[in-house]
């Protein structure tokens, strides 16, 4: 292997937060090569620095900022970043991304990776620019929202310098260690948030309110100019018509089509159908129409998908608007059709600092396990189905951890353990993370995908994007080799920190010699097609690894929860479905096989070897 | 001849066009299909015209499902359609 290509920066930051002391690490091109970068090289980090047996709280635990080769080039929209970590949700590896300007500069100090270790000794900033990183005491920041810390923590860093500074800051969630605490980058222009795994309960573990980044001189060179150039033009038109409905309604535009075909969980996912004017009340049109108030973008993307709100009644001006995996989470889930106070609660979310996902997932099971006799009733305020008040009362609860709140905090799994069994069976999650909003009962693709993920229940290892098109979403003929297949792309795209409506709108939905090609131009290696798919299946057995060092992956812990093995779709377009124990337990086998795992879902040896981690697994 | 009456819901960028939420559609084509209905919608709208065929495929920015499942783009010509059958046209769905 000879040089590291110039699109890398060249070094690896890291920051002992007890001392405040840093250190540089020479990436070597042999890992910039088998791993890339994003959640390649965070992988790396974790796996290298944490201790199998250390607790997600433990300052042992690392969290890793990285980004990809092709951050801050023409590439478009590789101008996300990767946060790794240990989760206090699945007690696994865990890669959480987030788009914004941050990503962008830290490209520019030369850093391709922060690893922040130790635990400050009291409450503390990390400002990161291209000489290093300053550990700062920052107890004035205390109990402040996100945007109120973002705002805080630029405005002092920039009174110092003239020269941009981003920030990525917990909320108070992140402080009192709600374990889905979330972090949010709040820019100029729009907000990043990297809502799940729980980044924010860890870095406030670590005593750690905010990272800041100084933007720096740093500039990536590509090997072929021209050629990348015209690959990266090439693709703007697919791009843009691709993307129509994300740059008029954002997310919240899938509302109503995934309604419309009957995979959309409501109520705790009893159903997966809302009502049709439910459903439009809640609706990316409904949004557009009535609350829209401007257009929000990341660095170097022409989507602009993110949006604004302005809620008068609400005291909203300028807020994120709620994603669709977020109006999964708190409207049908919850059967609150109030659009303003689902609104109020998710931009709570966002200034408390907490995913939207877990936390509503989280919400709606309370609901049914009270709605059941199981949650005794003096702590059942505001769990009622449809309570919208409620709602938004619990979101301040759980960030404060008050009354249930501190129960709602630890997630679903934690508190289904601490209720009676039966709870268990209201459970909608994999591996102690609640599924986003695809459905794992009306999309076969997710079903195994969900159960193999090294993250629990996201959307972003298996992608349901090619099962909304019809493929592998209600068959299981090669299903296992689609979803492992798909983990590949999804990790590619990590390790580039390629936003994925970016990636699979405009470069492809597949690993294929798009791909190829770009990588090629920017870092002048030669690759095949299947190089670059190995490079996916690499850093996916790295992750693989990681939870069974940790003892989390398994075959007992790759399954699904009891109503999706258990109980079919009643009613809709898509009733009878499930994914009944015996087709998953097939699933599984196919999967294993494929993947060269053993019969208890374990990487063998050979595995290990082929990809090039026998030296890591030790 | 028998005829089939339907109702076309529209959601994301084709309501905007139309601007209407829905569109009541009678076929009076024997054995209609999702074809005939598309072709129809492209014919009486102005707006729509060359947004939802090509070449007789479904075009891959329009996402069309017949009582909520899904119209194989390659062949709506193979999806009879009943009276009271609902039409979703639908952006793209990806992956949220």
């Amino acid at each position: 292997m000879s040089e590291l290509p110039s699109v890398y920066g060249g070094e690896i930051l890291h920051v002992d937060l007890e001392s405040g002391e840093t250190d540089r690490e020479r990436i070597e091109p042999e890992d910039a090569r088998a791993l890339l970068g994003g959640n390649g090289f965070a992988a790396a980090q974790v796996h290298e620095h944490v201790p199998p047996d250390a607790d997600p709280f433990d300052p042992a635990n690392v969290v890793v900022f990285a980004v990809g080769p092709m951050n801050a080039t023409p590439f478009q929209s590789t101008s996300r970043g990767v946060v790794g970590f240990v989760s206090p949700m699945t007690n696994g590896f865990f890669d959480s991304t987030f788009g914004g300007t941050f990503p962008r500069a830290q490209k520019t100090t030369g850093f391709e990776a922060i690893v922040l270790h130790g635990e400050a000794p009291e409450l503390s900033t990390v400002c990161v620019d291209e000489e290093g990183a300053t550990v700062s005491e920052a107890e004035e920041l205390a109990g402040l929202d996100t945007y109120e810390t973002c705002e805080a923590v630029r405005e002092r860093e920039e009174s110092e310098d003239e020269s941009d500074v981003h920030v990525v800051a917990a909320g108070p969630a992140g402080e009192n260690r709600v374990r889905y605490a979330c972090l949010v980058h709040r820019g100029r222009d729009r907000e990043g948030v990297a809502g799940r795994g729980g980044s924010g309960a860890v870095l406030g573990a670590k005593n750690v309110k905010a990272v800041a980044v100084r933007e720096g001189s740093f500039e990536p060179e590509v090997a072929e100019e021209e050629t990348f150039r015209e690959l990266t033009m090439s693709r703007m038109q697919p791009l843009m018509e691709e993307t129509e409905m994300l740059q008029e309604y954002g997310t919240s535009g899938l509302v109503n089509p995934v309604n419309e075909m009957g995979k959309l969980g409501v109520r705790n996912n009893q159903s997966e159908q809302a009502d049709p004017e439910f459903a439009e009340a809640i609706s990316g049109e409904t949004l557009k129409e009535e609350y829209v108030t401007e257009d929000t973008t990341c660095a170097n993307c022409a989507v602009r998908c993110g949006k604004h709100v302005s809620v008068q009644s609400e005291g909203m001006t300028q807020a994120k608007i709620p994603e669709f995996e977020s109006l999964f989470g708190t409207a049908t889930m919850q059967a609150v059709d109030d659009i303003k106070r689902v609104m109020k609660a998710n931009d709570l979310c966002d200034r408390l600092g907490m995913d939207t996902i877990s936390w509503g997932v989280t919400v709606a099971f309370a609901r049914e396990c009270a709605e059941n006799g199981l949650i005794d009733a003096d702590d059942s305020a505001h769990l009622e189905f449809g309570d919208a008040d409620g709602l938004v009362e619990l979101a301040r609860q759980t960030a404060a951890r008050e009354g249930i709140g501190d129960e709602l905090a630890a997630g679903s799994f934690r508190l289904a353990a601490s209720l009676p069994e039966k709870a268990e069976r209201y459970l909608h999650g994999a591996k102690g993370l609640e599924f986003a909003a695809h459905s794992p009962r009306g999309l076969k693709g997710m079903s195994i995908g969900y159960a193999t993920s090294t993250r629990g229940g996201s959307h972003h290892d298996t992608r349901p994007t090619l099962q909304y098109g019809g493929e592998h979403a209600e068959t299981t003929d090669g299903t296992a080799e689609f979803a492992a297949r798909s983990q590949h792309f999804t990790a590619l795209g990590d390790s580039l920190t390629q936003c994925r409506f970016v990636s699979e709108g405009g470069w492809g939905k597949r690993i294929g010699d798009r791909y190829r090609d770009a990588l090629q131009a920017a870092t002048g290696w030669e690759l095949t097609t299947e190089d670059v798919e190995t490079i996916g299946e690499r850093i996916y057995n790295l992750e693989r690894l990681i939870n069974v060092e940790r003892g989390v992956a398994d075959r007992e812990s790759d399954t699904l929860p009891h109503r999706v093995l258990h109980e079919p779709i009643p009613d809709g377009p898509a009733a009878g479905m499930h994914c009944p124990p015996d087709e998953l337990a097939a699933m599984l086998a196919e999967y294993y096989a494929y993947r060269g795992w053993d019969e208890d879902g374990k990487p063998t040896p050979e595995t290990l070897e082929s990809l090039g981690l026998d030296e890591r697994a030790g | 001849m028998t005829t089939v009456e339907l109702r076309v819901k529209l959601f994301g960028m084709l309501r905007s066009r139309v601007e209407r939420r829905s569109i009541q559609l009678t076929l009076a084509d024997s054995d209609p299909t999702v074809a005939d209905a598309l072709a129809r919608l492209e014919r009486e709208h102005p707006e729509l015209a060359g947004e939802l065929l090509e070449d007789g495929r479904i075009v891959t920015t329009v996402t069309v499902l017949r009582n909520g499942r899904l119209v194989d783009r390659d062949a709506p010509e193979t999806v009879p359609l009943e009276a009271g059958d609902e039409l979703s046209l639908t952006p793209p769905i990806t992956g949220g």
